[in-house]
């Protein structure tokens, strides 16, 4: 008797019997493959822009998918296939770069890619209607919208920012090599380097700071107090607003002209300055006290649950060893909680480095450019007309988020896996 | 049997004096933050209801608790009229002027209704079969998708602005409320997806095994037993999106179209295109109205809210 223990998972969901598909299911999968050709050609979709990568990154995408829906690329036919597909995006791409570099629908070029996208629908009906045993077929198909938004969306846009960064679009986005003159033009900007010192300044006080409240609430909220709840709810509340409502708030209360400064000196403190608002050296600090207020409580949050989860079999020990508490957390408790941390920090620095709507609301950059910051930069720059330069202060930003990313994708996923 | 009753040391713990130092210090701290905290709201709250005069001469911890006859002029001629202290809510709700256009921020909460509901709902259909597919019947290259799908939730969203706004022009929807949802629902996809992936990878192998055995198949198990079983992460992922959604900024004044502004983009516009006297009680008041949503949601869920947050950000 084979106990339930004893199942393997991946073997059960791959078992023959399960795998063979009647006719009425094949041929649904290839009709529905046919209709979303079909919507892909009438919307020209994906990327009519997309210039010369438009059908390299189609064929790619269907490369992908073709392979986790398990084409068998060992025969012939699927083989002449692809190459097929890459040959017709090949000549498509060279007859786009040929014309000047003008977009993709103009009438040589559209009509190539009107058959590329046949050839790509015909495949994938032949693959569809002739590769029954397809694995863990449903499952692939519930993954289709992640697939799609993973390649298009995450992938194929993050690559479309960065090839279009090497040309001189301006209103509208047409490739033109231009190889790396526009981050040169990025790096003579005194914009972009204001920009870049505010981000650093709000990444590093915002971090800093954030962490330090965060964790003196939690250890404090730690301490078996009463009312609990109501001072939790107090300091996660600003986490439920918008930036834009959480921004014009600051504005008005640190206006010099009605706010903080009038008041405390009506009230009889004369002297009393606190016009950081309007003062160019010191706006983004405005920007740090709104965005503390509103996410200090998130870090709290994720300190007290990471607190919680320390087992007590480890105060204990500690207590009967006469550590003093405040040791205990230093050497014991915040060393363990060292994964929490990590993630906690990816999330808050992650979070401040793309700050956006938090500036726009309260200063909008002001005054004059003081406290503009990379991603106001890069949107101002893409819709007024200088679509190159910002895509090249976005692929900055992409791969500043990189290097932030990386070890920790490794840590967590790449690492973490070999533990388990 | 009796060696209990023969105990005679105090057991338990040490019982709690009413008063000592470290309490104290403890509740100062907890007590002066929360109200560093609370001061924003309660200035809010009191300027939206103050008038123009009050807000210019007086001071802004003081509410304002005597509302005049103040002489009114309009084409009509000139009027006494009695002040009310709702009289900026009102004028926020249906009469204040972005440009041309004076019909308050009301028709802006239903725009922001109608793109928040239908969002929410897609964006929770895709994640929920997403992170059931990804968590049982896991495929080829499955976790490298995943692996691409978390890194790219955390790259800024200026990154992959364009090409979506190139995409949506594309699909033939760009500027119409059809594009702030796909939108919404293409960058929700990520945290939803890890939140369901996670909770369904939590409930016991065994169920799934069982069902099975008795010849389940994928959509069966889906339908009959694990969304039955997600209503708490349900719960959790909705609070998470319904506040998300609801207080974007980017996406709507990209995506939306001037017609179709969600409330925090015509707050900001509000705010920026003001003429002549900044009234900032109304705009105080337009403020409340538009976190009064999130903040109920908030306020009323408590713990969903939180556990919401610390599953979206901490891999469970």
């Amino acid at each position: 008797m084979t106990t339930l223990d004893q199942l393997n998972l991946r073997e059960l969901n791959q078992a023959p019997h399960l795998q063979q598909f009647s006719n009425p299911v094949r041929y649904g999968f290839a009709a529905l493959m046919a209709a979303v050709g079909y919507l892909a050609l009438y919307f020209d979709w994906p990327f009519e822009t997309l210039g010369v990568f438009q059908p390299m990154m189609y064929a790619l995408g269907l490369v992908v998918v073709s392979l986790v829906i398990d084409i068998p690329f060992d025969r012939l036919s699927y083989q002449l296939g692809m190459i097929g597909i890459f040959i017709l995006g090949a000549i498509t791409a060279f007859l786009a770069w040929s014309s000047g570099g003008t977009i993709i629908s103009q009438d040589g070029a559209d009509l190539i890619w009107k058959i590329t996208a046949l050839f790509v629908i015909l495949f994938t009906l032949a693959a569809a209607v002739w590769n029954a045993p397809f694995k863990n077929f449903h499952s692939k198909i519930a993954a289709i919208p992640m697939m799609y938004i993973v390649l298009f969306a995450f992938i194929g846009c993050s690559i479309w920012t960065v090839v279009f960064s090497t040309s001189n679009a301006k209103i509208y986005p047409t490739y033109t090599y231009a190889g790396f003159g526009q981050y040169l033009r990025l790096w003579h900007s005194d914009k972009w380097w204001i920009a870049v010192q505010n981000v650093l300044i709000y990444i590093g006080f915002s971090t800093v700071l954030a962490f330090v409240i965060g964790f003196l609430l939690a250890v404090f909220m730690d301490q078996k107090i009463r009312l609990e709840g109501l001072f939790r709810t107090i300091y996660l509340y600003p986490f439920a607003l918008s930036f834009i409502v959480t921004g014009h708030v600051w504005a008005w209360i640190l206006s010099p002209e009605y706010g903080l400064e009038k008041s405390v000196r009506q009230l009889g403190w004369t002297s009393f300055s606190f016009d950081w608002l309007t003062n160019t050296d010191k706006a983004i600090y405005c920007v740090v006290i709104a965005g503390l207020w509103q996410g200090a409580g998130l870090v709290m949050a994720l300190m007290l649950a990471g607190l919680r989860g320390i087992d007590d079999e480890v105060w204990k020990a500690a207590r009967v060893d006469g550590i003093p508490k405040w040791r205990t957390y230093w050497s014991i408790v915040i060393p363990m909680m060292r994964p929490v941390l990590i993630t906690t920090f990816v999330i808050v620095a992650s979070g401040a480095f793309r700050v956006y709507d938090i500036v726009v609301a309260l200063t909008d950059g002001g005054p004059g450019i003081s406290s503009t910051v990379p991603s106001q930069y890069v949107y101002v720059n893409l819709f007024s007309g200088n679509i190159a330069q910002g895509l090249a202060a976005a692929t900055i930003m992409l791969l500043i988020s990189a290097i932030i990313l990386i070890p920790w994708v490794y840590v967590e996923f790449v690492k973490g896996k070999q533990i388990r | 049997m009796s060696s209990q009753s023969l105990s005679i040391e105090p057991s338990g713990p040490k019982p709690r004096k009413w008063f000592e130092w470290e309490r104290v210090l403890i509740y100062s701290f907890l007590i002066i933050t929360a109200l560093y905290w609370l001061f924003p709201l309660y200035i809010v709250i009191i300027t939206s209801f103050k008038d123009l005069v009050t807000i210019r001469d007086g001071n802004i911890f003081m509410p304002q608790l005597h509302y005049p006859i103040v002489e009114v002029t309009t084409d009509a001629g000139t009027q006494m009229v009695q002040e009310h202290f709702y009289d900026p809510w009102v004028r926020a709700w249906l009469h204040v002027c972005t440009g041309l256009q004076c019909e308050g921020i009301s028709p802006n909460f239903w725009k922001s209704v109608i793109i928040t509901v239908p969002s929410v709902i897609i964006s929770i259909a895709v994640a929920v079969t997403t992170g059931y597919a990804l968590s049982n019947w896991p495929f080829k290259f499955s976790e490298a998708f995943f692996t691409v799908l978390i890194v790219g939730s955390f790259i800024p969203y200026q990154v992959m602005l364009y090409p979506m706004v190139l995409l949506t022009k594309n699909m033939g929807i760009y500027s119409t409320l059809y594009a702030v949802i796909f939108v919404h629902t293409v960058f929700g996809l990520p945290i939803l997806t890890l939140l369901f992936r996670n909770y369904f990878q939590s409930l016991p192998a065994e169920l799934f095994k069982a069902a099975r055995v008795d010849g389940a198949g994928f959509w069966r198990i889906l339908f009959q037993i694990f969304l039955p079983m997600s209503l708490p992460i349900m719960v959790v992922a909705i609070i998470l999106q319904v506040t998300g959604i609801w207080n974007d900024f980017l996406f709507g004044v990209v995506f939306a179209g001037p017609q179709n502004y969600p409330m925090p983009v015509k707050l900001n516009n509000i705010f920026t295109s003001a003429q002549g006297v900044k009234e900032y009680n109304v705009e105080m008041a337009a403020s409340i109205l538009t976190g009064a949503v999130p903040l109920f949601i908030y306020f009323f869920s408590g713990k969903w809210f939180v556990r919401g947050i610390a599953a979206g950000a901490v891999k469970g």
